[in-house]
């Protein structure tokens, strides 16, 4: 099994044959600090974590990829804002 | 017959050799901070550095496969060639002594790479997990690649990551 143990923040979008819930599974016990593991696959969509919404239709594409990104900006943001402030 | 060359066939065929010769030194140091891999020349090059205090860039024009043994840690990320959209030549990325990477990876296009592989590698981003409240991104693509798979059996830390495009599996299949 993998070691891995603490993430901030993990996006898997593949447009292969991905299993996300074999994903999750193995990473089901990772300490995602500040947000999650979000993944996105022609095979399936899951989620797992604090902040994950998982709305998408399944296909892996760059708009879902954007969306995300934006999400994750705002995060930004908030912690620039944090720090600053 | 001053001013004319005048080289003999033999003496100009030995000043092409040298050329070529000039053409494979490598252009990198392991002091250089921002060093840009072209060539495999310049891979041995790094490969005897142990560790480097900065980033790997990965040349727009490096072509083939990216191998690079001998390098534990990164101090800062391991990149793609700034100002360039992609790196469409490589076709391999092997790592297989390195542990460490402070800050993150960023390669995106990586359009002809079949293997990926860093099998030692234990963190990515403590740098900014430590010091910094803003996390660095760690971003792989390979959209219109072949299928990619990705292993990191002794990874333990990564900050925030992001991989897409044609992903096959991440980490040990259960």
């Amino acid at each position: 099994m993998p070691k891995l143990k603490t993430a901030r923040f993990m996006y898997i979008n593949s447009t292969a044959e991905f299993d996300c819930s074999a994903l999750i599974e193995q990473l089901k016990d990772v300490d995602f600090r500040d947000g999650s593991l979000e993944c996105h696959s022609n095979a399936n969509i899951s989620d797992k974590g604090n902040n994950s919404e998982g709305e998408d239709s399944g296909a892996a594409d760059d708009s879902s990829f954007l969306a995300s990104l934006g999400k994750l900006a705002s995060q930004f943001v908030l912690e620039a804002r944090r720090f600053v402030f | 017959m001053r001013g004319k060359n005048i080289m003999s066939p033999e003496r100009r065929r030995s000043t092409d050799y040298r050329v070529v010769v000039a053409m494979s030194l490598s252009s990198v140091s392991c002091a250089d901070y921002n060093p840009v891999v072209r060539n495999s020349a310049d891979l041995d090059t790094l490969s005897a550095c142990g560790t480097m205090e900065g980033n790997i860039a990965i040349g727009q024009d490096f072509s083939g496969s990216f191998h690079l043994p001998g390098v534990s840690l990164i101090g800062n990320t391991l990149y793609g060639e700034p100002g360039f959209d992609s790196i469409d030549s490589i076709t391999e990325i092997s790592m297989p002594d390195l542990q460490f990477i402070v800050e993150g990876i960023n390669l995106v296009g990586l359009s002809k790479v079949h293997s990926f592989s860093m099998p030692k590698l234990q963190s990515i981003g403590a740098g900014r997990q430590l010091h910094n409240p803003s996390p660095e991104l760690t971003r792989i693509t390979n959209f219109g690649g072949p299928v990619l798979d990705f292993s990191f059996p002794e990874l333990e830390s990564v900050s925030m990551t992001w991989f897409a495009g044609n992903i096959g599996k991440y980490a040990k299949p259960i």
